[in-house]
């Protein structure tokens, strides 16, 4: 007979719990393609040097639904802007870039930084991102951490 | 302190103390039980972890911080340069863990890929100031380096004697 | 401003608090017990007197009630079980009298309705029970709210018109319910929440922008919004506008402190928050915006490492100074005993670690209680 003690008897009430699939907000998905065009578009913006613009276009079009290729793919995009920006500006400028966004573009810089962070790219570029960091966190305080972890709409 | 090691350790400190905001949960599934949600099976109650959180200095220094509602889960990666540094940290984490008790929050095993874990619950914030805790687990970070250093030199100038003894002719 | 009153009733946490409705008694949550303080109403400065223990739950309290002519206490606790406590002049002490809840999971909250005819009690059962008293019996029996809650209660708040009630829980959505019960309650007249309200109809269902967990919910003054605070550091403000029509307004004000636990709503156009960053922050506004306005202490900012104030007279030995004392003895064999311990560093609010509830206390004061084991009157 089975091991009646390992029955996961949980699974047998699923109108009870929460399952993984409804955590998920309720927001339409994007395309990879919606992805590929805003990459190209800030590759552009930032070329022509507006640092600022592509930036804010990158975290306002973040995908929160979206398989991970998508969402990873979007995240080397700002991984890509936060180097390009770091580079061309003194390491002091960064909170000034930061104060220019608002706060729901701040909290979303907060997401994708601990996402890069995360990754072995991004692990490779550690002070880089730390930096960013550290001078985001400096602006905002403790808030976009918080709904960092907090927030369902992954990144 | 060397110019990454601060906003590491600012980046751990602000991360810690927004993760460390617990409160007194008891187990949605199992009767009469509260139990640390990050510990345990969460199939079916996804909704009481956070998203996890990585802060790396580089790939081989790093610390992950996994949020629940009453209990966090904190993992750090020592540096290892080389094999030496691999064994001393083995065995500098391994003398800590056999005393976990001693410590109250430290985690028996490490979570895999990391060498030594805490595990904060919402009785631990309700005994101790959190940034008490806070500034353990960032001091504890800070002099570990230290440590394993310190006894790497121990070791290398204890190397040279032994080879020295070794190597003097009789006579 | 004057500075609040503080009571250090101990240290164990206070998981909630609540003061009767005259300020004579002060009952607080101690682990599995309640206290029961007795308040010098004509001075508060001076501290309350322990009056009696209320030992009747086995597992931690989780949340204390007054109904509003102050004559029952409304207690529950993990062990799954609620009391009410009603004073037995004869025997001198307060007698339990047993709820019939049945839920099988920890009762995380509960309210008494503003007529003192029923109260509501929240679960990880996900169940919010409604209970009324039954004559016959001589016990409390209840009524299940049920769908579609999956998560734990968090928080509950009765509409003035005692029929409508939020809850706020762990799934992060704030439902408002309708708690009618037949033969007991009234016809309510119309609110913008509904107008027609049998007994566990969802008037309405919100979920926050994040999705974190709400950790408290209260009705305005004139029952006409409801706010709530989650863990995402926000506190929202909803404004139904009638029967199944969309809400006219839900305003969300991010905050950069650390995450609230709980709320009151002290008039209408405004809110006092506490919670993680164990400091009260005011909130005022209308149907339009709602603003950030005052924080009652000031505070130091957490995500900087506090300087040890002066190295040498360092109140208390810290691992690190531990450490080092027991590497001279080893090395060298001498001691150098750092000075001797006192409170050690501590944060610049009255509270020194989370505040777990407020509660309105006269109309321009709130009471709070921390895990801290302290009870602070504020005036705000």
């Amino acid at each position: 007979m089975e091991d009646w003690r390992r029955i996961d008897i949980d699974a047998y009430e699923p109108e009870n719990h929460l399952s993984k699939e409804e955590l998920i907000p309720d927001l339409p998905p994007t395309s990879q393609a919606d992805i590929v065009a805003v990459s190209k578009q800030v590759r552009s913006a930032l070329s022509s040097g507006q640092f600022v613009e592509a930036l804010a276009l990158a975290l306002d079009s973040a995908p929160y639904i979206a398989d991970e290729a998508t969402k990873n793919l979007h995240s080397e995009t700002i991984f890509e802007i936060l180097c390009s920006i770091k580079n061309n500006h003194n390491i002091n400028d960064l909170s000034s870039f930061v104060k220019k966004l608002d706060s729901s573009q701040q909290d979303t810089l907060v997401k994708y930084l601990y996402k890069t962070m995360d990754t072995s790219y991004g692990q490779k570029q550690g002070g880089l991102l730390l930096s960013w960091f550290e001078k985001t966190i400096e602006v905002t305080g403790l808030g976009p951490i918080v709904r960092f972890m907090s927030d369902r709409r992954t990144v | 302190m060397s110019q990454s090691l601060k906003p590491y350790l600012t980046a751990v400190r602000s991360s810690l103390t927004a993760a460390i905001c617990l409160e007194d949960f008891s187990s949605q599934l199992v009767e009469r039980h509260n139990r640390p949600e990050i510990e345990v099976d969460n199939t079916h109650n996804p909704e009481l972890i956070l998203n996890p959180m990585v802060i790396a200095r580089n790939e081989n220094e790093k610390i992950l911080i996994e949020p629940s509602i009453n209990s966090v889960r904190v993992s750090i990666k020592i540096k290892q340069a080389d094999e030496i540094e691999q064994i001393l940290v083995h065995k500098f984490t391994r003398f800590l863990t056999s005393r976990a008790e001693n410590f109250f929050i430290l985690r028996r095993v490490p979570i895999k890929g990391y060498d030594i874990s805490f595990l904060i619950t919402n009785f631990h914030t309700e005994q101790m100031l959190k940034d008490k805790l806070v500034d353990f687990i960032i001091e504890f970070m800070e002099d570990v380096d230290k440590e394993i250093s310190e006894m790497k030199l121990f070791l290398n100038a204890r190397a040279r004697v032994i080879a020295e003894a070794y190597l003097t002719p009789f006579d | 401003m004057s500075s609040p009153i503080v009571y250090q009733l101990g240290n164990l946490p206070i998981k909630d608090h609540v003061f009767s409705p005259d300020h004579s008694l002060l009952a607080v949550t101690k682990d599995n017990t309640v206290e029961i303080y007795q308040v010098n109403q004509s001075n508060l400065g001076v501290k309350p007197k322990l009056f009696t223990t209320l030992a009747g739950h086995d597992k931690t309290v989780t949340s204390v009630d007054i109904s509003f002519d102050g004559t029952r206490i409304l207690t529950c606790s993990q062990d799954r079980n609620a009391l009410v406590w009603e004073y037995d002049s004869a025997a001198g002490e307060y007698k339990p009298t047993l709820v019939l809840l049945r839920i099988s999971r920890a009762a995380t909250v509960c309210k008494w309705s503003p007529d003192g005819q029923k109260f509501a009690v929240g679960s990880s059962d996900r169940i919010i029970a409604v209970c009324y008293y039954e004559q016959e019996n001589n016990w409390w029996v209840s009524k299940h709210l049920k769908k579609p809650l999956k998560s734990t209660i968090t928080s509950l708040s009765w509409h003035h018109n005692g029929v409508l009630l939020a809850s706020g829980s762990t799934d992060g959505h704030v439902r408002v319910f309708s708690a009618f019960i037949k033969g007991l309650d009234e016809k309510p007249e119309p609110t913008p929440w509904g107008s027609k309200l049998p007994f566990q109809t969802l008037c309405g269902d919100f979920i926050n922008e994040t999705g974190a967990w709400i950790h408290d919910v209260a009705f305005s003054p004139d029952g006409n919004s409801l706010a709530f605070v989650s863990h995402d550091s926000s506190v929202g403000i909803i404004y139904p506008d009638g029967e199944g029509l969309p809400p006219r307004s839900i305003i969300n004000v991010k905050t950069n402190y650390l995450p609230f636990k709980t709320l009151v709503y002290l008039t209408n156009n405004k809110i006092v928050v506490g919670g993680h960053n164990c400091n009260l922050i005011v909130f005022e506004g209308d149907e339009n915006d709602w603003k950030e306005t005052r924080v009652i202490e000031s505070q130091k900012d957490l995500t900087k490492e506090t300087p040890a104030a002066g190295d040498d007279d360092e109140e208390e030995i810290s691992s690190h100074q531990a450490l080092n004392m027991f590497k001279q003895m080893d090395l060298k064999g001498r001691l150098n005993k750092p000075s001797p311990g006192g409170n050690g560093k501590v944060l610049s609010t009255t509270h020194q670690n989370t505040i777990a509830s407020i509660r309105e206390f006269s109309g321009n004061q709130v009471s709070t209680s921390g895990i801290d084991g302290k009870i602070v009157i504020f005036r705000v």
